[in-house]
């Protein structure tokens, strides 16, 4: 399955030559184009992941941190609009925090935050540490696409570890 | 056949001595004799329709046909078995015990003992009908030789879907009716097979067993026993009336208060459908295995109860299980909260969890022998066992919020990354696998230490920078602007974080040594056992069964979840969280800039 998965991926992201990566990015990054549905720029070690349909997209980690580019609102696809997303994010009565408009790919993406504990117990075998998402929401003609940001860290974090990684990715996004 | 132990036999086998003691005179057909048929026999029992109706029409009631059709099972299967068994051979006990389960019984034994069963059994020719019923009469001696049998045994032996009889020790259940005198005379009930206050009722028609139905006290306490604590109940009455634990007998002086709590949480596993289920589980493994669970309380270091936000929690370990030897030991710490319904939910979760573990196991050392190597690292071992805790916990919450409850939360929410995540958590996680993993575990190793090192970093980055920055945070603000009283929970929170992040550090780095061994043999020749291993399970479908199972119960703790919506910390009143602490932080620096340094509070 996983292997299938990637070759998947593999055959769905191809390098495109001339993408420039943003010279601001601290480390190595390679381009992006993933079926001409958008370009982006992420650091070179960082693995990919395809995410399968319905709703199609594709998963950059470092294993630790993450970076996903999903599209939903498409035929059969998991949450037909934006609020029904958004509405899934709020499971168990987690607190999503609206945080601004965000501009992204030229247009104006809504930002959302959420930060949540995993784990427990703090003995010997207990862990626990604190999720921190970032969601990013932008409509292209009826659907729309979700990126999304996340960070673990052993403690709740104002500012989470990558935070400025993923400014950089925003910025370098581009739909199409 | 002894006639003595033929006189024992209880009235619904009377149809296995109706040779010797006739029944009733056999004529027309019984009203309601073929309804009473159900397809399930056909698997169970190898009894057809063709043949039930057969019987049916020369007048023989339908335990009796059922009986008979067990009967020569049992004989049948113990000739097939005998033809294909190989290797180790079982005790004959065994083989009458799995015979008597029926066919599901039969598999079993053929696959742990024999060659596998291919295809369906033979169809019944009226063979069945025609066994000897002397001969059933002697299989079931046989199964009772050596003292009484336990329940479970009786239980499986005498169960079919059409009827099932109520077996029980003491006194019977409200309701229930008790054996006839007839039945009685009957059954003779032999000396040698009846235990004080043992009751045999039959005759009353039920619905095959549930695994979620209620077990019988009795079989809990044969099978579960509970040590002796050191802890001395004080104020018997107040404490038993808090724990609503009714009365046995009156006062219990000699009882501890580890005791106590320990039976009052097997008593709130009941009330759970989740925990009957397990309980039910460990039972029969324990029973299997010849063993007894036991409980008891130990001391772990560095433990506290602490309430933060309305929650009281332990801090420690909560239980382990050491599967093989069948015990459990909890942290006596449970016996200081002060609230004895969110100690007795958490307990109750982290008992199940810990007997979950034993279950999976035994229950699959014994069904996927051949993957031993794989099961020891597979992780859907403790992630079934954190789903069985999460349910029962959910199931027994009523409406205030507590640990699992909260974890529940981080589970639902963090999605499969959660169980990602959790291989970084401890030197033991660190090297099990999904069974995705499995087809590639070289990768699979390769991405877990990838993620244990940026733990590790992250770890030694909070306790070098963000609990020295806090404790600085918290100190000006507390001193300069007299916050103290609404910082406690977060001073508590850093200091927590402070004493524990070392400990943390030194487990990343055993996580990432363990790691590294693991995938240089992997990588080595003397790696191939383990890696072919890991690679058939990932292809067997059968060993897929485990992570499909995790994946019902996962589902099933959403919907519940859903149903039931997870309670949330109360904020405890007047306490900041770090969202408002932040913000007075920003204001503090933005109006008093004078107050803090490039990095630091003057």
């Amino acid at each position: 399955m996983r292997n299938s998965l990637l070759a998947a991926a593999l055959l769905w992201t191809a390098a495109t030559a001339g993408w420039a990566a943003p010279k601001e990015f601290p480390m190595p990054t390679r381009s992006e184009s993933v079926s001409e549905l958008f370009r982006c720029v992420v650091p070179e070690d960082w693995r990919s992941e395809a995410k399968p349909a319905p709703d199609r997209g594709i998963r950059y980690t470092d294993e630790s941190m993450a970076i996903e580019v999903i599209r939903y609102g498409l035929k059969d696809s998991k949450y037909p609009t934006p609020e029904r997303f958004l509405e899934s994010l709020r499971t168990g009565g987690v607190k999503l925090d609206k945080a601004g408009a965000v501009l992204v790919s030229g247009q104006d993406g809504m930002s959302y935050r959420r930060q949540y504990k995993i784990g427990g117990g703090d003995g010997p075998v207990g862990r626990t540490e604190w999720i921190f998402e970032e969601y990013v929401v932008l409509p292209q003609k009826g659907s729309f696409w979700v990126l999304k940001f996340e960070s673990p860290s052993p403690v709740h974090q104002s500012e989470p570890e990558g935070a400025d990684l993923w400014r950089r990715f925003l910025k370098g996004f581009r739909l199409g | 056949m002894n006639p003595s132990a033929r006189m024992a036999l209880p009235a619904f086998l009377c149809a296995c001595i109706g040779a010797v003691l006739p029944i009733h005179a056999v004529s027309a057909p019984v009203p309601g004799c073929a309804e009473a048929y159900q397809p399930s026999l056909a698997d169970s029992w190898d009894l057809s329709r063709e043949s039930w109706d057969a019987e049916c029409g020369k007048g023989h009631l339908p335990e009796e046909i059922l009986s008979r059709a067990k009967t020569a099972f049992m004989a049948a299967c113990q000739e097939r078995f005998a033809k294909a068994a190989k290797v180790s051979i079982p005790d004959d006990r065994t083989v009458r015990e799995r015979c008597a389960e029926g066919r599901p019984g039969e598999r079993r034994l053929m696959e742990d003992f024999g060659a596998p069963l291919q295809g369906p059994l033979p169809q019944n020719t009226g063979k069945v009908m025609s066994g000897k019923p002397t001969q059933g009469v002697v299989e079931l001696n046989g199964v009772f030789e050596g003292g009484v049998p336990s329940e479970g045994l009786v239980h499986r032996m005498f169960t079919g879907a059409v009827q099932r009889s109520q077996l029980q020790v003491g006194e019977p259940y409200p309701g229930t009716p008790v054996a006839s005198a007839q039945d009685t005379a009957l059954l003779g009930v032999d000396a040698s097979l009846r235990t004080p206050g043992l009751r045999i009722n039959s005759n009353i028609p039920m619905a095959a067993a549930s695994d979620s139905a209620p077990l019988d006290p009795t079989e809990i306490a044969r099978y579960i026993r509970i040590e002796p604590g050191k802890k001395p109940v004080v104020g018997w009455e107040a404490i038993r009336n808090s724990l609503g634990l009714i009365g046995v007998g009156g006062l219990l002086p000699s009882i501890t208060q580890e005791e106590l709590l320990a039976r009052n949480v097997l008593k709130k596993l009941q009330e759970s459908e989740e925990g009957r289920r397990v309980l039910r589980a460990v039972i029969e493994e324990a029973r299997r295995a010849g063993k007894t669970v036991t409980v008891k309380a130990e001391d772990y270091d560095g433990t506290s109860v602490l309430v933060s936000r309305g929650v009281e929690s332990l801090h420690g370990t909560r239980g382990e299980a050491h599967t093989q030897s069948f015990a459990y030991s909890f942290n006596r710490g449970f016996t200081d909260f002060k609230d004895s319904e969110t100690a007795l939910q958490t307990m109750a979760g982290n008992m199940g969890h810990e007997f979950w573990h034993m279950v999976w196991d035994h229950r699959n050392e014994r069904n996927l022998p051949k993957y031993a190597k794989a099961l020891d690292y597979d992780l859907s071992n403790e992630k079934s066992a954190r789903m069985k805790g999460y349910l029962i916990a959910l199931e027994l919450n009523s409406g205030k919020a507590n640990d699992y409850t909260d974890e529940t939360r981080g589970v639902l929410t963090g999605g499969d990354q959660y169980f990602e995540r959790m291989k970084t958590w401890h030197p033991y996680y660190s090297l099990q696998l999904n069974r995705a993993d499995m087809a590639d575990p070289l990768a699979a190793y390769q991405r877990t230490l990838k993620a244990l090192k940026a733990s590790l970093a992250s770890e030694q980055k909070t306790l070098a920078e963000w609990v020295p920055r806090r404790r600085i945070e918290l100190s000006h603000m507390e001193g300069t602007h007299g916050l103290t009283p609404k910082l406690t929970e977060l001073h508590e929170e850093v200091e927590s974080k402070a004493g524990k992040l070392p400990h943390d550090i030194e487990q990343s780095n055993q996580s990432i040594r363990r790691v590294t061994e693991r995938i240089a043999l992997l990588q080595s020749p003397k790696g191939g056992a383990l890696l072919q291993s890991f690679q058939a399970a990932a292809k067997d479908p059968e060993y897929g069964k485990l992570e499909a199972a995790f994946q019902r119960d996962k589902d099933k703790l959403a919907a519940l979840a859903k149903k039931k919506s997870l309670p949330t910390a109360v904020p405890t009143p007047g306490q900041l969280d770090w969202k408002e602490f932040d913000e007075l932080v920003a204001k503090d620096k933005k109006e008093n800039p004078d107050h803090w340094g490039t990095s630091d509070a003057k």
